[in-house]
């Protein structure tokens, strides 16, 4: 296991320094001089070169990445352009949302995953399965953002139990979670239809299994052999997509907290996009990939935790 | 089974062909100009003369979604014939020399496929700015990863086979082997993956535009006018209703049609069908 974590662990930061290293070659081909794409082309020459400076754009391109490299593996991602703070400092502020929002949606989705893929499984063939069935492939169909909208629709503007978006703030108590829970649903709609499906599959191999039928023939209930026996069973294939399913769920928030107006990393993307912020544009590109290269890292390592004949 | 696979290859091809039908007659017909607005005509519900009601600036909702449907339909296509193209190479090129170049080639799919549709659209964004030719560069380069996998790991299996070793024995050179013999046989896979990918593809798209780093206004898009309903949610939902379903329901049509391709031309599955039949 010692070998392996190692390996893995030299694996993880080979993955961060590529993406580190490509999110910097793209932002570096941008056409024309990025400090006269952000000052405009009516800014005094002062401005501009005071922004070429900023950037460090009069130092050769390898120099300034494994500078920026260096600073960042020691937490300091630069300066934002227009908010004019400590680009590592706005991304831990705006993870406040993102991480209970991705977290969840993650909750939601195991949480309507496993019982109603253990249940269309249980029910094989009969009405249940094809209902069950019919609601997993409406969850592949709809993008999230527009199950987020209906949802506001349903909840905020019809019945006014949940606000329409934005975020009060952790202070806010119980206010700050109630305005997760309407995003996180929808964050967390097409990856519980993903999930169920697989789960689907996973109980229904398993329920062929002589366990099972010792199980039974124990006279153990179905639902204790179910849940107890297959589902338990069934379970490192699930881990294998849930861990590509917290990675989506951090990339979906992009959208979702755009539909919501949620102060998190993801809108922080697409904001910086709109500011022409192009090293806050960086910082949180390479934060998202990172969280999620740092996903799959965990997720990698659970597999030894759930099967023991896995040896590393 | 053969009925359930005909249900599905018809059910799927309908709705595709609905939708086609939709986005090649907005090229010389929409009931009225998916630009135009009236003034006098804002949110206005359904009507013999709106069949589908009004946007905010009084443009014409059903002839908005039928320009919407190959701007779409456009993405898709075009996204998906870069992913397919280039994955396959990559993945001809991986499957067919082993050891470093297969590694060097892998590793670099698995890191694109690690890297999510948003990221890279926000990126490209971030360096030429948004638009539907972005939106098509950033889509077709996150589905090549999975072209990729798919043709090396049936190559692999292909590359071994008694034809293959005739063919070499025959003095036919690597390419020849590879674009005459193999590729052939990739084909059914091929069309599968590339039905199932042009789903994902429509829906990536919706996300992008919907943030509007896709086509832009005054040009429509499905995602766009769901962005665009949205503050209007209490006046008209409708608005953000019909793209909605117009997306779902085009993804259900490329899923279907997939999994009915799937039912038709995967061997193993057809030899898993004759084989229950037979007993």
């Amino acid at each position: 296991m010692g070998a392996y974590l190692v390996r893995r662990l030299v694996g993880l930061a080979i993955t961060l320094f590529l993406i580190s290293f490509a999110v910097f070659l793209v932002l570096e081909v941008i056409p024309g001089d990025p400090a006269q794409i952000i000052v405009g082309l009516g800014a005094s020459p002062a401005t501009y070169q005071a922004v070429r400076a900023k950037l460090g754009l009069n130092r050769p391109v390898l120099d300034r990445y494994f500078t920026w490299l260096l600073h960042a593996a020691c937490g300091n991602l630069g300066t934002s352009l227009q908010q004019d703070l400590p680009i590592s400092r706005i991304i831990a502020a705006r993870m406040e949302v993102t991480l209970p929002l991705s977290g969840l949606a993650f909750l939601f989705a195991i949480g309507f995953a496993l019982p109603l893929g253990a249940f269309t499984a249980a029910h094989h063939n009969r009405w249940g399965d094809y209902v069950g069935r019919l609601g997993l492939q409406l969850g592949m169909i709809v993008p999230e953002f527009w199950v987020g909208i209906l949802l506001i629709l349903f909840f905020s503007v019809q019945l006014h139990i949940a606000p329409a978006g934005g975020f009060p703030g952790w202070s806010a108590g119980g206010r700050a979670l109630l305005a997760l829970v309407l995003p996180a649903v929808a964050l967390s709609l097409p990856r519980a239809a993903l999930l169920g499906r697989m789960v689907r599959g996973a109980v229904l191999e398993v329920l062929g299994e002589d366990y099972v039928q010792t199980a039974r023939g124990k006279g153990l209930s179905e639902s204790r052999v179910l849940y107890r026996h297959a589902l338990r069973n069934a379970l490192l294939p699930i881990v294998t997509l849930s861990g590509i399913i917290a990675a989506q769920l951090i990339a979906g928030s992009i959208l979702i907290e755009n539909v919501f107006s949620l102060p998190g990393v993801g809108r922080l993307a697409f904001q910086a996009i709109g500011a022409r912020d192009l090293p806050l544009v960086q910082g949180t590109v390479v934060v998202i990939a990172a969280l999620i290269a740092a996903v799959n890292f965990a997720v990698d390592l659970t597999y030894g935790l759930l099967d023991p004949r896995i040896r590393y | 089974m053969k009925a359930h696979t005909d249900l599905n290859l018809l059910a799927g091809g309908g709705l595709i062909g609905l939708f086609l039908i939709m986005a090649l007659i907005s090229l010389v017909y929409t009931p009225y100009p998916p630009t135009r607005q009236d003034i006098g005509a804002q949110l206005a519900p359904a009507t013999i003369a709106h069949p589908l009601g009004t946007d905010s600036f009084g443009r014409d909702t059903l002839s908005r979604l039928m320009v919407g449907a190959r701007h779409t339909l456009t993405v898709a296509v075009f996204a998906v014939a870069i992913g397919a193209l280039l994955g396959t190479g990559l993945g001809m090129i991986a499957g067919w020399f082993s050891g470093f170049i297969d590694d060097a080639v892998m590793r670099t799919v698995d890191f694109i496929m690690g890297f999510p549709i948003l990221l890279f659209a926000i990126l490209i964004a971030a360096v030429f700015g948004p638009g539907m030719r972005n939106s098509l560069i950033a889509i077709g380069l996150a589905n090549i990863p999975v072209f990729a996998r798919l043709v090396r790991g049936n190559l692999l299996g292909l590359k071994e086979r008694e034809f293959v070793v005739s063919a070499r024995a025959c003095g036919a050179g690597g390419r020849r082997i590879l674009l005459v013999h193999l590729l052939p046989n990739l084909l059914s896979p091929l069309v599968i993956q590339v039905t199932l990918s042009l789903g994902t593809a429509i829906l990536a798209d919706a996300g992008l535009s919907y943030l509007g780093l896709g086509i832009q206004p005054p040009h429509p898009s499905w995602g766009r006018m769901v962005y665009a309903a949205q503050s209007f949610l209490s006046l008209d939902p409708w608005l953000a209703v019909y793209p909605g379903i117009a997306i779902a329901l085009t993804i259900l049509g490329f899923n279907l049609l997939g999994d009915g391709l799937r039912d038709r031309l995967d061997p193993r599955r057809i030899r898993k069908t004759r084989k229950a039949r037979s007993r």
